[in-house]
């Protein structure tokens, strides 16, 4: 894992108690376990706005980029699919003023990490994903066209989340149809059940 | 103006007391206005060599035309049109011709009134692969299984192709619930209103 030397100064104000005291450390870390334990959930944007933290320290600027350094840092490591002892052993290599604060450091990571990992999954480019599937059955007794129709149609919704927003596919089967569709379904499923077994 | 009802009627009574080569061409006529439209300069020559009104050798064509139509919206039997038509003095030749030329067009006729139908977008073909994420730019490496679907639709003969995904788990739930969907046609209520409905 490779970090910037912004990032690492950034990480080295934040380990130094003459630029962050410790008041002020707690609170970062606070606000990062916070913010990144939260994304995309409805409650991140709460967070977002809760700018209590601000007013903590005369040093605003250098808690800012601590605070950004902090993130980042977590944010590549996850990246990396580093766990909490492999990240300490990366910043072992850092000189740090303090390593008294690296222990909490790598705790907040530890929280942190099913999150981030589950949002780093789905921040991907991916085809819409079909998370649903609804059927109705209809009997279509006659239409302006035809006076006796007399046909049973199966209406067929896919609910589909591309990119965060849900979307329909409605299409139609009649039974022959929808036969042939289950069996393709039947068939990718039996493929799959075989490839776990096997593993 | 007379009403619809009124101007079919006159036209098949006309039609009916015409030989048969004239009934032959009056078809041939009709077979021509489906296919390109109402064509003047040929209702001319009609009109001329008969001596009829244009006017009726028009409706007489549109007559033809709205009888085969209505047959198939109704999805009449031969012998129900017969039925129908030999109250205007059609002799069994007329109406054997009549009913061959009805049964030439049907096909035709019945493609563009189910295209005139409004349809839903038709299932057509599914395609599947199984895939297995390695890494990604947020996350170097990862092994989430995903199954790629490629779901062809038709709609009046377009085809339209949709590319999809999902996971294994939302598969098998798709699976399930389609093929309880397909198993409730056998059930007892729909086997009922099937019966009741017919």
């Amino acid at each position: 894992m490779n970090i910037s030397t912004e990032i690492e100064l950034g990480l080295k104000r934040l380990c130094n108690p003459a630029l962050i005291n410790d008041q002020c450390f707690q609170m970062l870390l606070q606000k990062a376990e916070k913010i990144l334990g939260t994304l995309l959930s409805e409650t991140s944007e709460q967070t977002l706005n809760d700018e209590s933290t601000i007013n903590i320290t005369s040093k605003q600027d250098i808690a800012k980029e601590a605070y950004a350094s902090l993130v980042a840092l977590f944010t590549i490591a996850n990246r990396h699919c580093l766990d909490g002892k492999s990240l300490n052993q990366n910043l072992q290599t850092l000189v740090l003023a303090n390593t008294d604060r690296l222990p909490e450091i790598i705790k907040t990571y530890e929280s942190v990490r099913p999150r981030l990992t589950e949002v780093s999954k789905i921040t991907t480019t991916s085809l819409a994903n079909v998370v649903d599937v609804e059927c109705r059955l209809d009997y279509c007794v006659q239409s302006s066209v035809f006076d006796d129709v007399s046909e049973f149609l199966y209406k067929v919704r896919l609910k589909t989340i591309d990119n965060g927003t849900i979307k329909y596919i409605d299409f139609v089967c009649n039974t022959q149809e929808l036969q042939e569709l289950v069996f393709k379904l039947k068939d990718a499923v039996r493929h799959l059940e075989k490839i776990t077994s096997a593993s | 103006m007379s009403s619809v009802k009124e101007v079919f009627k006159s036209s098949f009574q006309l039609l009916a007391q015409q030989t048969d080569n004239v009934i032959k061409d009056f078809l041939r006529l009709t077979k021509d206005f489906m296919d390109n439209g109402p064509n003047v300069i040929l209702y001319n020559k009609a009109a001329e060599k008969l001596q009829i009104d244009e006017e009726k050798i028009v409706s007489i064509v549109k007559s033809i035309c709205l009888m085969c139509v209505q047959s198939c919206k109704h999805k009449l039997t031969d012998i129900e049109i017969k039925e129908s038509l030999t109250e205007y003095g059609f002799n069994d030749t007329k109406l054997d011709m009549i009913i061959l030329f009805f049964e030439n067009q049907k096909p035709h006729l019945l493609d563009i009134l189910s295209s005139s139908a409004f349809v839903f977008p038709h299932f057509k073909e599914l395609e599947w692969r199984f895939e297995t994420d390695m890494g990604s730019r947020s996350l170097l490496h990862q092994t989430v299984p995903v199954v790629t679907l490629k779901l062809d639709l038709e709609k009046k003969n377009i085809f339209e192709t949709l590319y999809l995904q999902t996971d294994p788990l939302n598969l098998v739930h798709i699976k399930d619930t389609l093929e309880a969907a397909l198993k409730q046609n056998q059930s007892q209520w729909i086997r009922k209103i099937r019966r009741k409905l017919k």
